[in-house]
């Protein structure tokens, strides 16, 4: 294994030291016993393993360790997490006592934390919390009668605070000692043979989870998936969908009009095969649900959880509906595994995005459970971050944002909500183009400049540090808990990309997967600054951000322009630029200089053969700001807003205009696009053909589209309404936030049910309305083309002839 | 996110529906002339969104102004 660390980098988190279980370095409270006080039957037992799975079932925390023989202990103890009331004395008390009367928290007495947004300690009631479940609607009831109170650490994750108490992350190597004979959980049931059970008496890990050269051990793996469109439901009076699972070349089948036999061999292959991750598809919302229910009617038992308590899982279907960036999307609600992952690809955004290596990845840097981690969104393993920060600085974290912000006059408002800078880019085809970029524009600003809620506009630097154009300040004496985490996201991306530039090939696709899974977290931290449940958040620091990235496209705007280049385009962290005979020498140097005054790295992403601007669909004199297409000089295509890239598009269309965009790819300057005009001319007129002569499947003419809302509630007759029930009328239910495929079939049918057919059903399509289709032919063959045949560039620029 | 204040855009919007009157008494040709003042006007939404001017109109009719001169420097050329 390669170590290509520094030195210093593993020194900075080093793994905490010998810490017992039920103690906590900061506090100078007397210490609790320890959980070693039941009588030893069996001599204790060490040993070394990697951390597989933990979690919290109040009120022990039990952990699975996968043991150098390939075995999986499961081990466990009685875990207490603290929560802290700060406010009057005879308040906090009053407080403490009711949540001992209800036997939720007992009060261990005064201490000194360090408040958040002082950063100075203040004196707290600390409570060790016995049902952290029954905590937090307790105590949100407490705030509510007594303004005086504070809470804090309150509703932190109790597999997240054993984490973080002892330095444990998933798949840590750990060194532990045990009791085998310790009443430790449910060590009896035996699903894999290789569980003994036992007290957890001392864990510590031994390795940190900012080493890149980490590897994944080898996984046992069983697939679950449904065998038919996951439209169809597995129960029913229709048509029924039925449950594959497979593992190592073995394979079974659940058929839903009898599942018993597919259930018996279901746990005869999970028996033999002992998986340790099913890897799912709609697990969470369709298969499992089904599943335990079929279990439940039938009373064949099904080892899904390993050497673990036997637990109850409430079965639920109910799926979420959550609002992102404007768009309605899909949650459904989770069932995770003991001793075993599940992951559902359809309901997690990491492994969608990078894999089960990005997924892991960003678990131990987040310190959640893996399962836990899937399901969780880039702004919760941020979150999950800053918490073990603060619990490892003995800060107290905030359990109701109690932050406002603070009252300005409304000229200032004007000025400060302004968001990132985009240009208009003159329409038309350009050569020579280069394109500059800020690496991570804005989580860099939050870490250079110490951009975090708890350093916006303190009282001590006034009048230092000014964010440019907007009137607020950040702390110059100490530094913010979100740029610390994120400078440790940043730095460890950093060192997978160097990586990436030395590795052997083989192990190019998991670095590249891992520093694509902290991208994708680190996108998302800025957004969660102004959103307003988050922990760490503060409209004033989303403020101060974007003032910073405007300020930066500004100054490499001017030092660029100042060298004698033409800006033809900006936004917000890309800058496209034009010198003829430039020298590529002076533009590293220009960049250089842009980073030495902003403190942000400015990369060269490519000098364009050409690239396409295109203008707005709307106002045809106008262009778009995030509509283009270009050729880089090494051959590859960039593509921004196109139809290929939406995903609503059919796949005949998209295909198509792929493959206009292969004839201009491969065209290196304006004369050779220019003469490639007749090659697309003729593509879309094979296109047309196929489509008038009907040689289109229908699966390649599908639509897909959001749904928003339950279709009781849509009345207007578009396409989606009419498909939600055409869909109802068969049985089929899609709730808010997944999406629908759909084909047109005659959108001129006096009868709203006859215009579309929606899928699974389009194999029953007679024919498609090739009407609709040509349109979407058009379209597509014209935003791409739009720059040969207008006479003219938008607004400047050389004239052109016409020449489609 | 965060977003309490109207994009530079409907800023632009805005200001062209309040002269909305204006523009019903021109002529058909002075109405187009009308609107491409305000798509001109839309082109300069950077500089909209930095000044962030309380008074719209003032940055309206700068951008204005600017793109009619870029006019007059193309056809002196």
């Amino acid at each position: 294994m390669r170590r290509p660390t520094s030195p210093k980098a593993n020194r900075r988190r080093h793994p905490q030291e010998t810490v017992p279980l039920e103690t906590m370095p900061q506090e100078t409270m007397p210490q609790e016993t320890m959980p070693q006080e039941t009588v030893l039957r069996a001599p204790r037992r060490h040993g070394e393993g990697l951390l597989f799975d933990t979690a919290y079932l109040e009120p022990e925390i039990h952990l699975w360790i996968r043991t150098a023989d390939g075995g999986l202990l499961h081990l466990s103890t009685p875990f207490h997490p603290r929560c802290y009331l700060t406010g009057p004395r005879e308040v906090a008390g009053r407080a403490a006592r009711r949540l001992a009367d209800e036997a939720i928290a007992v009060p261990l007495g005064w201490t000194r934390r360090i408040e958040f947004w002082s950063g100075r300690p203040i004196p707290a009631l600390a409570l060790r919390v016995a049902r952290p479940g029954a905590l937090v609607e307790r105590v949100r009831r407490l705030l509510r009668a007594e303004r005086r109170l504070a809470a804090y650490d309150v509703d932190l994750d109790p597999a997240l605070v054993f984490h973080s108490r002892h330095g444990l992350f998933p798949l840590a190597r750990v060194a532990f000692s045990w009791d085998p004979d310790g009443s430790g959980g449910g060590s009896g049931d035996n699903s894999g043979g290789n569980s003994t059970g036992g007290r957890l008496v001392f864990i510590r890990a031994l390795d940190t989870p900012w080493d890149p050269g980490f590897v994944l051990p080898p996984l046992r793996v069983l697939t679950l998936r449904l065998t038919r469109s996951p439209l169809i439901p597995l129960e029913g009076s229709g048509p029924l969908n039925s449950v594959r699972a497979e593992s190592a070349g073995e394979a079974c089948e659940i058929d839903p009009a009898g599942p018993a036999p597919g259930l018996a061999a279901l746990a005869a292959l999970i028996e033999r095969h002992d998986p340790d991750w099913i890897d799912s598809e709609r697990g969470d919302q369709t298969i499992f649900p089904w599943l335990l229910e079929a279990v439940q009617r039938t009373g064949i038992e099904l080892p899904l959880d390993r050497a673990a308590p036997p637990v109850r899982r409430k079965i639920t279907r109910r799926t979420q509906a959550i609002v992102v960036y404007g768009q309605v999307m899909f949650k459904a609600s989770a069932y995770p595994l003991l001793g075993r992952w599940h992951l559902d690809r359809a309901n997690s955004f990491f492994i969608d995005k990078a894999g089960i290596e990005g997924l892991v990845e960003l678990a131990r840097m987040s310190r959640l459970p893996i399962q836990r981690q899937a399901r969780a969104s880039g702004g919760t393993a941020m979150t999950a971050m800053e918490i073990h920060l603060a619990l490892e600085k003995g800060m107290l974290v905030p359990f109701i944002k109690d932050q406002v912000e603070a009252f300005r006059p409304a000229s200032e408002l004007l000025r400060a909500d302004k968001g990132g800078l985009s240009y208009f880019p003159p329409a038309g085809i350009w050569e020579g183009v280069i394109e500059l970029d800020f690496a991570q524009q804005y989580p860099t600003i939050m870490a250079v400049h110490n951009v975090s809620p708890e350093t916006m506009d303190c009282a001590c630097c006034v009048g230092k540090n000014p964010v440019p154009g907007v009137a607020h300040h950040t702390c110059s004496r100490r530094r913010g808990l979100v740029p610390e985490a994120l400078s440790g996201l940043l730095s460890k991306r950093l060192k997978y990309k160097r990586l990436l530039k030395t590795c052997p090939p083989g192990d190019r696709s998991r670095y590249d997967a891992r520093q694509s899974a902290i991208k994708w977290t680190l996108v998302t931290t800025f957004g969660y600054q102004g959103f307003k449940s988050a922990k760490f958040g503060h409209i004033a620091a989303h403020e101060a951000i974007t003032a910073w990235g405007r300020e930066t496209l500004l100054i490499a705007k001017e030092v660029f322009e100042d060298a004698g280049y033409r800006m033809l385009h900006a936004l917000t962290d890309s800058l496209y630029v034009l010198k003829p005979g430039f020298d590529p020498a002076e533009v590293a140097r220009l960049a250089d200089e842009v980073r030495s005054r902003t403190g942000l790295t400015l990369g060269v992403e490519g000098v364009y053969d050409w690239i396409c601007f295109l203008p707005s669909k709307v106002r045809r004199e106008l262009s778009v700001a995030t509509r283009y297409f270009g050729r880089f000089a090494d051959g590859t295509l960039k593509l921004r807003g196109l139809k290929v890239r939406q995903h609503g598009t059919p796949p005949f269309i998209r295909a198509f205009q792929e493959a206009l965009l292969a004839i201009m790819g491969a065209c290196r300057n304006r004369a050779e696009l220019e003469a490639a005009a007749p090659r697309l001319r003729s593509a879309y007129e094979e296109a047309r053909e196929a489509l008038w002569r009907g040689r289109v499947a229908p699966a390649e003419l599908a639509i897909a589209a959001r749904v928003s809302r339950e279709v009781e509630r849509y009345k207007a007759n578009g396409p989606v309404p009419v498909c939600l029930r055409i869909l109802a009328a068969r049985g089929i239910r899609i709730p808010p936030g997944q999406k629908v495929r759909y084909l047109i079939v005659n959108r001129a049918h006096p009868d709203p049910l006859e215009r579309y057919l929606p899928e699974p059903f389009l194999d029953e399509a007679r024919g498609y309305d090739a009407v609709a289709y040509q349109a979407m032919l058009l379209d597509a063959f014209k935003e791409v083309t739009v720059n040969l045949e207008r006479p003219r560039h938008v607004w400047d620029g050389p004239q052109q002839q016409r020449l489609l | 996110m965060g977003k309490s204040i109207t994009p530079y855009s409907h800023v632009v919007d805005q200001v062209e529906a309040a002269f909305s009157d204006f523009r019903r008494a021109l002529t058909r040709a002075d109405q187009a002339r009308c609107d491409t003042l305000f798509n001109y006007a839309r082109r300069h939404t950077p500089g909209g969104v930095l000044q962030s001017d309380p008074d719209p109109f003032r940055t309206v009719l700068l951008g204005m102004l600017i793109e009619l001169m870029r006019r007059l420097d193309e056809e002196q050329r």
